[in-house]
């Protein structure tokens, strides 16, 4: 049985071409080992989740004001988790502090962009398990608002996140933000692969496509994109995650391979000890939860950029570090995390 | 948390042991922090 995973989950990453002109290619194998195995743990907990988001209406943005915010009504507005006031300094700039989140700050975007991140995932996983139309028409409902109406959509840049009180208006660090459009690009994706109504060749997928072409450009041009790009921790990691998953959405063959060569070249090579642990992260305050966010994301990477002629799930260094060897070696502390070497996490 | 490298890896590397824990694992979290953190939440719709 576990052979037949391997031929399986080959086929994972090719499955979902894009693009309208080529017919896509649909597994031949869905009902593989795997995903059945999955679908057995997940199938009633996802159709619960996507029943309740049949009665979720759309909250973007343009639902809540951000006071502190330097932008206007449709730029998304978050600020730096573990900045607070400074009792030497008050209503001077904030001071960090590492791992404490500071209660007051304004979270209302970033909640919203989760909540609409959880109800395309789960409408798009229904769908694909039951391929009932209401699932698509709802996911289409919140994708409009959030990027093609212009009185509520976001605008595809993120030059307010993370701001600091007193210190910036936003930072490159702030782009982490938008890893929950991740599941959003791929539930797009899943129901245009599965032929569902509304998600076919027409001018609303293209316009969702073309709001993440344009967001691809803000983050492969705009210097907070490019610093983020070169951050040596998860946030680099966190970068090309995104842009890989943009990329594959709109089809862009030149970031797909710039993200792949990315892995191969700096994020692997830089990022991970020859134990496959992940040293920038686990001298932090929170070194379990960042190890453990590092490792899903290079994870995701290689499911996003893996092509049967350049395989990132094989690819290793000379000295043998790779994806399986970064699962080794988190694999026993996620079974038993009391056994965890490193520090614990803040909280 | 059921972290999703081990549902992809599982697959990748026919490890049932990996599939194994990460069934058993929380796949529902509500914490905030969690939420926030997790690429991929919904790994159906990275299966095919």
């Amino acid at each position: 049985m576990l052979k037949t995973l391997t031929l399986f989950c080959c086929l994972l990453n090719g499955v979902l071409a894009t693009g309208c002109a080529s017919k896509i290619p649909v597994s031949t194998n869905q009902s593989g080992p795997l995903k059945q195995l999955v679908t057995r743990t997940l199938r009633a907990q996802v159709l619960a989740e996507a029943n309740l988001a049949l009665r979720e209406a759309p909250r973007t943005v343009t639902d809540s004001v951000a006071v502190r915010s330097a932008g206007g009504p449709h730029d998304f507005f978050s600020e730096g988790d573990y900045w607070w006031p400074d009792p030497a300094n008050p209503g001077g700039p904030y001071v960090q502090r590492d791992g404490q989140t500071n209660p007051a700050n304004f979270v209302a975007h970033r909640r919203a962009m989760i909540r609409f991140s959880r109800l395309i995932g789960a409408l798009a996983s229904a769908y694909q398990l039951t391929h009932d139309e209401r699932y698509a028409r709802h996911a289409l409902l919140h994708l409009r608002a959030w990027f093609l109406d212009p009185a509520t959509l976001m605008n595809p840049s993120l030059l307010y996140s993370q701001a600091i009180s007193g210190r910036f208006m936003g930072r490159g660090i702030g782009v982490i933000d938008t890893i929950q459009l991740l599941e959003v690009a791929q539930g797009v994706r899943v129901f245009e692969a599965a032929g569902a109504a509304g998600f076919q060749c027409g001018p609303e997928l293209a316009a969702i496509k073309q709001w993440f072409g344009s967001y691809l450009t803000w983050l492969t041009t705009h210097q907070y994109g490019l610093d983020e790009m070169k951050a040596a921790n998860n946030h680099g990691t966190c970068w090309t995650m995104q842009v890989a998953a943009f990329a594959r959405l709109t089809g862009n063959q030149e970031l797909l391979d710039f993200c792949r060569k990315r892995y191969k070249t700096v994020l692997m090579p830089t990022q991970m000890a020859l134990d496959g642990s992940f040293p920038l992260e686990t001298k932090r305050t929170k070194p379990y939860g960042y190890s453990l966010f590092n490792l899903d994301a290079m994870t995701t990477l290689c499911a996003i950029l893996s092509t049967p002629t350049d395989d990132l799930w094989a690819y290793q260094t000379p000295d043998g570090r790779g994806i399986r060897r970064g699962i080794e070696f988190l694999y026993p502390y996620i079974e038993n995390k009391a056994a965890w070497p490193f520090a614990h996490d803040v909280m | 948390m059921a972290p999703p490298s081990l549902v992809l890896g599982a697959g990748r590397f026919d490890n049932r042991q990996w599939l194994t824990t990460w069934q058993r694992l929380d796949h529902n979290p509500q914490v905030p922090e969690v939420l926030r953190n997790l690429p991929v939440r919904h790994p159906l719709i990275w299966l095919n």
